[in-house]
């Protein structure tokens, strides 16, 4: 029968996992990208480049539902040929790796800024590991879960957020269209590299239980994901000058250094550890996709071996080398790079393929 | 796999023995709580930090010190060679300027680590100290709490009678950075005691440029904020024979509610600014004989008058002195885009010549318990 | 037709998490498999003999060194010879014994064509044909009537052992729920359930496990709304078990959860009829051991271990209102002094400034690091629950005054700890009192001192990876093949109306799909009209 059928996933979860992939990183510095490119009508290309996303997210599932029982491995092997498609997959394996280690070490170089100055590096590393591992080694399954869950625990933030509303200017905002269209839509480029994280659903897709809300479920995960970077990026703006907002490295996290609580002050201490929560949901994914693809690839079903493997290269590397402030840039700019072939190239050749070339799968079952 | 496990988490283990090393226990640190600047006639910097003191032992809860440096980081180390714990910033509460550094242009650099530092709270008040700094630091009475707490309860329950700005360390950022706006920041002063005196004006680059009474910031703070915490105002009311008596006719009121709307636009090569401000007051006070019952509307209209004529002097002042504190060029941008534009970089100079039409419209909406 | 689907559905979710969840049990039930074949034999089948005399002696050489075992032979009209009673003197009702045997028997007085069975005015009457049942039996509280010349021996149900009265839970106090908590026979804690359900789908299996101890196990279940592949897995997991004895619940618990290593209780352990029925009545599958008063209830969600049933015998605002307390109490439980010791020695700029100074001066004279001092100040208060736990009340009242003062007064006069640490302490051990379920606050003191080392070494960064595992195990748990996050993740909304807040009853009208029930619809339109309609 259905080969995934003891991991299935709900569309919750399959919403969650994708809107989790795609919140990351991104958030922290998005307002500052467009600041820099867009001026104040930045918030604009975030909705052009979710329009974007969302329809080569269409073209996505539409591909992925020719051969609803396969993941992308399986598909490219049966398209191009065993071989070939070996290659190809392999070439997913290593964008895999590189976003998830672009995620674990933004994450641990955050924590080494704000939180952790003097604590080496390969030590916020291995405590890491202990949740990767608890999480990645039962499977899809426990990962849609754990989106979901942490959708949950982070609800708390755009409440907190709201009690900013008095130290807002709204008069930044305006003019509208200050300079025209131009540069709202060179805004965009930058702003469908925030929506990278659907293209999970190359992985995603067989295992969702209910195939006919594939469409809905990943629009919507785009959906939730541009009304967070819509917000974040409105309060920003609002916050601060537009004179001023290209002054700070991660304009988001200074946001929440301003909220004060009579009980509470330094909010952004606690939403950068809660913001660790949203990280791992966007790592977490492309870590267990990376074991689950080599593991497929060796023809095994048990990805835990090769987790533990790639846990144990991750402290080995991380014990050697730990990237420079810059390095981690240029990691963050090649993923952009990367990320726009594998998530919005990609998935339309492989419409245009699924189309052109009708391969049946060889052990169909009756 | 349980085994892969324990050897995991007893490797785990071995390996986070060096983890306490962010680790800094509250009875071992020196929590700063008011950071100085300053400069003496040498033009040397001087810096100069306020403390808690934890100890029992200790008579005294506070320690001031003072140090030269070059710039604040330098003057952490010199701190941490006098103070018994390790010097941290991260819950500093007031950052204080005195006047001979607010004379020199870009004093604000050296606000550089405050901003750079994650770690450093951008919450803090900015206050301009008319005088040498060390007075304020070396001001400690028996009959006063910590100087620094004292200072800071000082300021935050001025600011909520409206008798200065409150401006964060933060929102000095935006204000230094945004053109269309020139800083404003609490003002100290010592007379007899230390007291607050209205609100320091600086210019773009943050040097001082005026001085606001606390009277006058209550104004400002109305264009500026709206309505934000209490105002009361207290005006002279017209008066034929006033000049000798000893009590001369005063009227005050609190303002209960305050909408404004400011209507932008540029005609003949300047910018013209209509701010068309509604308020609805309540009469607290008035040492003089009215019938309200009768005149209401009379009184209403020389309360206008007289806010009019208050708002007139205050933006002259500014115009004259090339500053924008109200945050004209705010609505110049929003509203004018392609003039401003051209003026952004030099907006307090194009503020200047910019007119300015107060119309106030009050509301009395009560009178107290008597008549 | 709606029916159907939710059934189908459940069905189908289920067969999900067995084939995951068996993965995870397998290895040690084919261990068990194993033992299953090398299980020594004691003695083979022993038919009765038709010769009294061999029977006792017989029986004699099983029950050597037994001196409660009473054979008493007489002769008796109805019979063609002697008959022996036999029965373990303080297991058996001696009242039923006497009266309702003996006497009968001796004197009798109807006619001589009755024959020996109808004479006995007792329920329960049996036969047995082979020596082990008969010596079974007698262990078990019966007593036996060996008949001169015939192969059956007559077993009569005469229990009547030690017991103690029905008495209000100790464990599970309600203020507004029944008063009658489970006994120490599996008998009367059957009835007692049955009392509140009192239809023909209750049904019972029962299983004897141990080798030495034989406890009597029994499965209870609503037919018509028990997950049938729920219940074969507790009862496979029961029949798989080799042992000498199941003494009480817990070793029953632990013998047959998901996860063995878990901190987590997986399973209920109650003690409370009313709470067994309810949870019968949602799909769940209960255990009663003999021999324990408190019955086990399979499947478990994290949060089942939350709610009580004082809940739904109080107003709805109020059962929330007091639910969402006992959320914020294992919150605080868990991580107060966790976050007490984060605060005060890496992430300082989260405490407000006038409550950092007094913190400060009250840390001040305390001469061990903040890591230590909590871990002094929660090892003594968990010394102080175990010493008055097990105490006679009166000395355990002394116990809490010398706590009290000591703990309260001198240890901070001392200054070895600090006045903050004390009222986090006493926070704490408030918060885990408000935890309903033992077995739960138990594991939350446990998962306290992880969060504390974890703190001490990485400050709130510590904190959140100790979370993150935390969430990640709770997630990844499985109760009898449900998952244990349900209905937060994975995430069933119809069931949130029981989770945080709880919903008037009237609304709640299917059964919580968390429980794996297959027939879902518990109520119809009860909402209340008042007299506007």
């Amino acid at each position: 029968m259905k080969k995934y059928a003891y991991n299935e996933i709900t569309v919750m979860q399959y919403i969650f996992l994708i809107h989790g992939a795609q919140v990351g990183i991104g958030v922290l510095t998005l307002p500052r990208d467009l600041a820099n490119i867009v001026g104040t009508d930045g918030w604009m290309s975030i909705i052009l480049g979710w329009a974007v996303s969302v329809m080569v997210s269409l073209i996505l599932t539409k591909a992925m539902s020719r051969y609803p029982e396969m993941t992308i491995i399986e598909i490219l092997q049966l398209l191009l040929g065993k071989w070939l498609g070996k290659a190809v997959v392999f070439l997913i394996v290593l964008y895999c790796i590189l976003a998830s280690m672009t995620v674990f070490t933004y994450a641990v170089a955050l924590i080494n800024n704000w939180l952790l100055p003097q604590t080496p590096a390969y030590i916020v590393v291995l405590l890491f590991i202990i949740p990767a591992h608890q999480v990645i080694q039962s499977g899809v399954r426990v990962l849609g879960r754990y989106s979901e869950l942490v959708f949950y625990f982070t609800l708390w933030m755009p409440l907190v957020l709201l009690t900013m509303w008095r130290n807002m200017h709204w008069l930044h905002l305006l003019p509208v269209l200050r300079e025209g269209w131009a540069p709202i839509f060179q805004g965009v480029p930058s702003t469908i590299l925030s929506f990278v994280g659907f293209e999970l659903s190359f992985f995603l897709y067989p295992f969702l239980q209910k195939k006919q809300y594939a469409a809905l479920g990943i629009v919507t995960a785009n959906t939730l994901s541009m009304l967070v970077y819509l917000s974040v990026t409105l309060f920003c703006f609002g916050f601060y000058s537009p004179d001023e907002i290209t002054q700070f490295t991660w304009p988001t996290l200074g946001l929440w250094k301003i909220v004060e609580f009579r009980f509470l002050e330094r909010v952004d201490i606690l939403f950068l550890a809660s913001y660790m929560f949203i990280l791992s949901t966007t790592g977490l994914p492309y870590m267990l996709f990376t074991v689950f693809t080599t593991s497929q690839l060796l023809g095994k079903q048990d990805h835990r071996k090769h987790l533990y493997i790639f846990l144990f290269l991750i402290i080995v590397v991380s014990f050697i080398y730990m990237p420079s402030f810059s390095d981690m840039q240029k990691l963050v700019k090649l993923w952009g790079k990367v990320g726009l072939v594998v998530a919005y190239a990609f998935p339309v050749v492989l419409a245009a393929a699924v189309m052109f070339i009708r391969k049946k799968p060889k052990e169909q079952e009756a | 796999m349980r085994k892969v496990l324990n050897i995991g988490l007893a490797l785990f283990l071995l390996l986070s023995l060096p983890g306490c090393m962010d680790r800094i226990d509250l009875e071992d640190a020196t929590l700063t709580l008011m950071i100085g600047l300053d400069v003496n006639e040498k033009n040397e910097l001087l810096f100069y930090a306020s403390s808690p003191v934890f100890s029992r032992e200790a008579q005294v809860k506070s320690e001031e010190n003072g140090v030269k440096a070059h710039s604040l980081r330098e003057s952490r180390q010199r701190f941490d060679e006098m103070v018994s714990g390790v010097t941290l910033s991260g819950k500093v509460q007031l950052f204080v300027v005195g006047r001979r550094l607010l004379q020199t242009t870009d004093w604000f650099q050296l606000m550089d680590v405050v901003y750079r530092d994650a770690r450093f709270s951008v919450n803090a008040r900015m206050i301009a100290y008319d005088g040498p700094v060390h007075e304020l630091f070396h001001m400690q009475t028996k009959a006063k709490p910590r100087v620094a707490l004292h200072l800071l309860k000082l300021v935050d329950t001025a600011n909520r009678r409206n008798i200065t700005v409150k401006t964060s360390v933060q929102e000095l950022h935006r204000q230094i950075y945004e053109k269309g706006l020139t800083p404003s920041i609490t003002k100290l002063n010592k007379v007899k005691e230390v007291q607050v005196e209205g609100t320091a004006l600086l210019t773009e680059k943050g040097g001082f440029a005026t001085a606001l009474t606390g009277r006058e910031t209550a104004f400002l703070q109305m264009l500026l904020q709206g309505k934000r915490g209490e105002i009361s105002i207290s005006l002279p009311y017209p008066d034929s024979d006033g000049a000798e008596k000893t009590i001369q006719r005063r009227i005050s009121f609190f303002v209960k509610g305050l909408s404004k709307k400011v209507k932008t636009s540029f005609v003949d090569g300047r910018f013209h600014f209509n701010v068309d401000m509604k308020l609805r007051v309540s009469i607290s006070e008035r040492i003089f004989p009215f019938d309200m019952d009768e005149d209401y509307k009379k009184m209403g209209t020389v309360l206008e008058k007289e806010i009019q004529a208050e708002y007139q002097d205050l933006l002259l002042k500014c115009q004259k002195l090339k500053i924008d504190p109200f945050g004209f060029g705010l609505h110049a941008r929003a509203y004018e885009y392609d003039e401003w534009k051209k003026v952004q970089n030099e907006w307090t100079q194009a503020f200047s010549q910019a007119k300015v039409n107060i119309v106030t419209h009050v509301d009395i909406k009560g009178n107290g318990n008597i008549k | 037709m709606g029916k159907n689907t939710h059934d189908n559905e459940s069905k189908s979710k289920y067969r999900e998490d067995r084939g995951y969840m068996s993965l995870k049990g397998w290895l040690g039930r084919k261990r068990a498999l194993a033992m299953l074949g090398k299980r020594p034999i004691t003695g083979s089948i022993q038919p009765i003999s038709d010769r009294l005399d061999e029977n006792i002696a017989m029986l004699q050489t099983i029950f050597t060194l037994t001196p409660d075992l009473i054979i008493r032979t007489f002769e008796s009209n109805f019979a063609e010879g002697r008959v022996a009673l036999v029965y373990l003197s303080g297991l058996v009702d001696k009242n039923s014994i006497n009266n309702n045997m003996l006497r009968p028997l001796l004197n009798p007085t109807s006619n001589a064509d009755t024959s020996i069975v109808d004479l006995l005015s007792v329920g329960a009457i049996s036969n047995a044909y082979d020596m082990e049942t008969v010596e079974a039996e007698i262990l078990q509280g019966s007593s036996v009537l060996l008949i001169e010349g015939r192969t059956e021996a007559c077993v009569v149900e005469t229990h009547g052992w030690p017991q103690r009265a029905v008495e209000d839970p100790q464990m599970e106090a309600s203020l507004k729920g029944a008063h009658q908590g489970f006994v120490e026979t599996d008998i009367q804690n059957i009835a007692l359930i049955r009392r509140y359900l009192p239809n023909r789908e209750l049904k019972i299996k029962q299983l004897r496990v141990g080798e030495r101890g034989k406890t009597k196990l029994s499965i209870m279940y609503m037919e018509d709304i028990a997950s049938p592949d729920v219940l074969k897995e507790m009862e496979d997991r029961i029949k798989l078990l080799n042992i000498d004895a199941v003494i009480n619940t817990g070793e029953l618990a632990e013998l047959i959860e998901d996860n063995p290593f878990s901190p987590f209780p997986q399973l209920v352990t109650t003690e409370r009829p009313d709470s067994v029925a309810s949870h019968l009545l949602q799909g769940r599958i209960a255990v009663v051991v003999d021999r324990s008063p408190s019955v086990l209830v399979g499947p478990a969600t994290f949060a089942s271990f939350f709610q009580t049933v004082d809940d739904y015998s109080t107003r709805w605002p109020v059962a929330t209102f007091i639910r969402l307390l006992r959320y914020l109490a294992f919150l605080v439980a868990t991580f107060l002094p966790a976050v007490y010791i984060a605060l005060v020695s890496f992430n300082y700029e989260v405490i407000p400034i006038d409550l950092i100074l007094s913190v400060g001066e009250s840390r001040e004279r305390v001469p061990f690091p903040p890591l230590l001092e909590a871990m002094l100040m929660e090892l003594t208060l968990e010394m102080l629950r175990e010493a008055g736990v097990r105490l006679p009340a009166p000395i355990g009242q002394t116990v809490g005054i010398v706590g009290g003062i000591v703990i309260g007064q001198a240890v901070v006069q001392a200054g070895v700890v600090s006045n903050i640490m004390v009222i986090v302490v006493a926070f704490t051990a408030i918060a885990s009192f408000i935890i309903p379920n033992y077995d739960m606050a138990s594991a939350l003191r446990l998962l306290r001192f992880v969060m504390m080392g974890l703190a001490g070494m990485f400050g709130i960064v510590g904190i959140v990876i100790g979370l993150m595992t935390m969430m990640g195990h709770m997630i990844s748990l499985e109760s009898l093949g449900v998952p244990y996050g349900s209905p937060l993740a994975p995430t069933r909304y119809s069931d949130w109306k029981d989770l945080f807040v709880r919903v008037p009853l009237w609304n709640m009208k299917n059964r919580p799909v968390s429980a794996r029930a297959r027939q879902l619809k518990r109520q119809g339109e009860n909402r209340p009209e008042g007299d506007g309609k």
